[in-house]
């Protein structure tokens, strides 16, 4: 009898620990898998649009999806790449998601992938900073903070 | 005529070191055939000079493009307002390259950043654009103009934009992104254009060195 009680004891333990350990595992993944660097958004004013940049890291062996934006910087907020027409010419279309391999970084970068922030409510002027959400499919929503610049660097 | 005659040599094999000295005769022909087309870096591309598009700056003063800039080197940049990502980096490198030029003290050259989007792009929209970016409006000047009159300078310089996306606003308008001709164009002091660069990724360091050369 008392050997049955101890190994009920030892199993129930062990059940426990390891759904603990499951639970603490999730928390790390959800909040390390997609990790956003080197996030800016270009000067602009009020009315006007604007470009949010960033790198996104996907830790995981997953991929996954940035599938919207959402800020209350401005009244639309979409995906967009720049693309080369003929001639020369350039232009931007939206896109409707942006797919991050696993153990990948995407970048989102002047005359490439964009966050196009349209009809914004304030002026975004140098040293300001924009508080946006990213939603990914997997890892949920990351929320971000991306400083006003005119570009990166000096190129 | 005879065959001895050094310079009418019919048959190069009798003279082979006179053959050497008519080689390098042509040899240096060629070099400075070379030397001079090389020198021509910036041959004219178009001539303006004949035609004045009436524009209106930032500021509202009209202005004749680019007959009222005679005298003056011109670097032009087209834009539109509503473009978040290539039309800035053409604002930004005409900037860079209004700062390389001020601080090298070369006097005489004047920045344009004309806008294609004129039917969005009013007096005061261009101001506001201008100031948010702190631009230094000395020699540096935004342009908008009649439909028109845009219409026939944009397709002189070769510069194309044809709608693309849009969006609607809550406000009811009607937002169009336009597919656009990235350049900047380098124009001489006679109206007449010299050189066009990718506007977004310009090598400014090159406009400078361009700019030298045709204010020498
Ligand atoms: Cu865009």
């Amino acid at each position: 009898m008392k050997s049955i009680l101890s190994i009920l004891f030892l199993s129930l333990l062990i059940i426990s620990c390891g759904k603990k350990d499951e639970t603490a595992n999730n928390t790390i993944q959800t909040q390390q898998q997609i990790e956003i660097i080197n996030t800016w958004v270009r000067v602009s004013a009020q009315n006007m649009n604007t470009a949010l940049f960033f790198e996104v890291k996907n830790k995981s062996l997953n991929p996954d999806t940035l599938y919207k934006v959402t800020s209350d910087a401005a009244e639309i907020i979409e995906i967009h790449e720049t693309f080369h027409h003929e001639n020369g010419m350039m232009g931007m279309r939206g896109i409707e998601f942006v797919e991050v391999p696993a153990k990948a970084t995407v970048i989102f970068k002047p005359r490439d992938l964009h966050v196009m922030f349209i009809n914004l409510n304030n002026d975004l002027m140098l040293g300001d900073s924009v508080q946006a959400e990213l939603l990914f499919r997997k890892s949920g929503s990351v929320k971000i903070s991306a400083e006003v610049k005119e570009m990166m660097k000096r190129e | 005529m005879s065959i001895n005659n050094p310079y009418l040599n019919l048959n190069p094999s009798h003279n082979p070191s006179h053959n050497l000295s008519h080689n390098l005769n042509l040899t240096l022909i060629a070099a400075l055939l070379l030397f001079i087309s090389c020198s021509d870096n910036l041959p004219i591309l178009d001539d303006l000079s004949g035609k004045n598009y009436k524009l209106i700056s930032q500021s509202e003063f009209a202005f004749n493009f680019p007959g009222d800039y005679k005298g003056k080197i011109v670097v032009a940049g087209y834009i539109f307002t509503n473009c978040p990502d290539i039309c800035p980096l053409t604002t930004n490198n005409l900037r860079l390259i209004q700062e390389k030029i001020n601080e090298a003290g070369i006097k005489n050259v004047e920045f344009a950043a004309i806008s294609f989007d004129p039917d969005v792009d009013k007096p005061a929209v261009l101001k506001k654009y201008a100031e948010i970016r702190r631009m230094d409006l000395s020699n540096f000047t935004f342009f908008t103009g009649e439909k028109n009159e845009i219409e026939s300078l944009m397709k002189d310089v070769g510069v194309f934009a044809i709608p693309g996306d849009s969006v609607q606003t809550s406000s009811g308008n009607n937002m169009i992104f336009y597919i656009h001709t990235d350049r900047i164009s380098l124009i001489d002091s006679e109206g007449r254009i010299r050189k066009n660069y990718l506007g977004s990724q310009t090598d400014t360091e090159e406009v400078a060195a361009d700019i030298k050369e045709l204010s020498n």
